[in-house]
């Protein structure tokens, strides 16, 4: 369905400044200039950087957190955690592991590895 | 997909490498989607699909399309899920009834839905039932929370039927089974997690 094109991704807004313009995001959602559902990215993130030894979840989980008291009932708090969930990059498989591997388009970002694979990261790397 | 742009739901991002399962949660980007854009497929799409294919039992859209003239309500079209809900049942062959604000008609208009009602009007639920013969016995609530939580169950025609719901609630009719799904059930390391966030915003 993707491929053909018969199913179009829905309007994007981008905040700029990485991850800053989540608050910005969500300030501008909070002043009513927009239905917090319409909105399916409100920021780039590009590089995000998790505390030395911060299990990679627990990270994702606070800021979900932020996100939804901040938004407070807003579905649109689903939208940004599941941005905070998503990544996109050059995939390429390692069919030993049967697993996949996400290299994240910015060489900016920390080294942070998923907690539950961290005995593998070092093959795959 | 080998070095080929892709997207997926693994569990943990924030992190220059991350591992996902091989058959779960990635997907090719089209040539033609930003990666911003190409952020969403995520979990909107594939709640759309759950909501579609596991709670609703539509046939697979490898099984062909469904009867003709089947209807069905996906409330909140404007939504991200709403979007993505109303282009698939369109692609299904399903006769596509929406609501959103009266901005949005034309876009939901051009993602294939065939009627539009404003959920603001305070007889919309009517007109849902009106529209579709008092028969509709499929609904996605795609906002789940407030008067919906009312007006989507009610909007189903006198023998009831099923709504999936994106935020759990209890159904207000014992003819309507309400059931609900998001893609995070997908990924079940980080469920409790989303579980939680979920109790958050629904406080």
């Amino acid at each position: 369905m993707l491929a053909t094109g018969k199913v179009k991704p829905n309007p994007v807004r981008l905040q700029p400044n990485g991850i800053a313009g989540v608050k910005e995001g969500l300030e501008f959602m909070a002043a009513g200039k927009v239905s917090p559902t319409e909105v399916a990215s409100i920021a780039h993130i590009d590089v995000v950087y998790c505390p030395t030894g911060q299990r990679t979840e627990d990270n994702v989980s606070y800021f979900g957190y932020a996100c939804a008291l901040s938004v407070k009932k807003t579905n649109c708090a689903l939208e940004i955690l599941s941005l905070l969930y998503f990544v996109i990059g050059t995939c390429w498989f390692n069919d030993e592991l049967e697993v996949c591997k996400l290299k994240l388009r910015t060489q900016k970002t920390l080294v942070c590895v998923p907690f539950r694979h961290e005995a593998k990261i070092g093959h795959l790397c | 997909m080998l070095n080929q742009t892709a997207a997926g739901v693994p569990n943990g991002t924030y992190a220059e490498y991350v591992v996902s399962g091989a058959q779960l949660g990635v997907v090719h980007v089209p040539d033609t989607w930003s990666f911003e854009e190409a952020a969403q497929l995520g979990i909107a799409p594939l709640t759309a699909l759950q909501c579609l294919h596991q709670t609703l039992e539509l046939p697979s859209p490898f099984d062909g399309k469904p009867s003709p003239q089947r209807d069905i309500l996906i409330w909140g079209g404007s939504s991200s899920v709403g979007q993505y809900a109303i282009q698939i049942a369109h692609l299904y062959g399903l006769r596509v009834f929406t609501t959103a604000s009266p901005k949005n008609f034309e876009l939901v208009k051009g993602l294939g839905a065939d009627e539009v009602f404003d959920y603001r009007d305070a007889e919309v639920v009517e007109k849902v039932r009106a529209a579709t013969g008092n028969a509709l016995d499929i609904a996605i609530d795609c906002v789940s929370e407030g008067k919906t939580t009312e007006q989507v169950p009610a909007a189903l025609g006198d023998k009831g039927g099923k709504v999936a719901i994106i935020l759990p609630y209890q159904s207000p009719r014992p003819d309507v089974s309400v059931t609900f799904t998001l893609a995070y059930e997908l990924i079940q390391p980080v469920r409790s997690s989303v579980q939680r966030f979920s109790s958050l915003i629904t406080l």
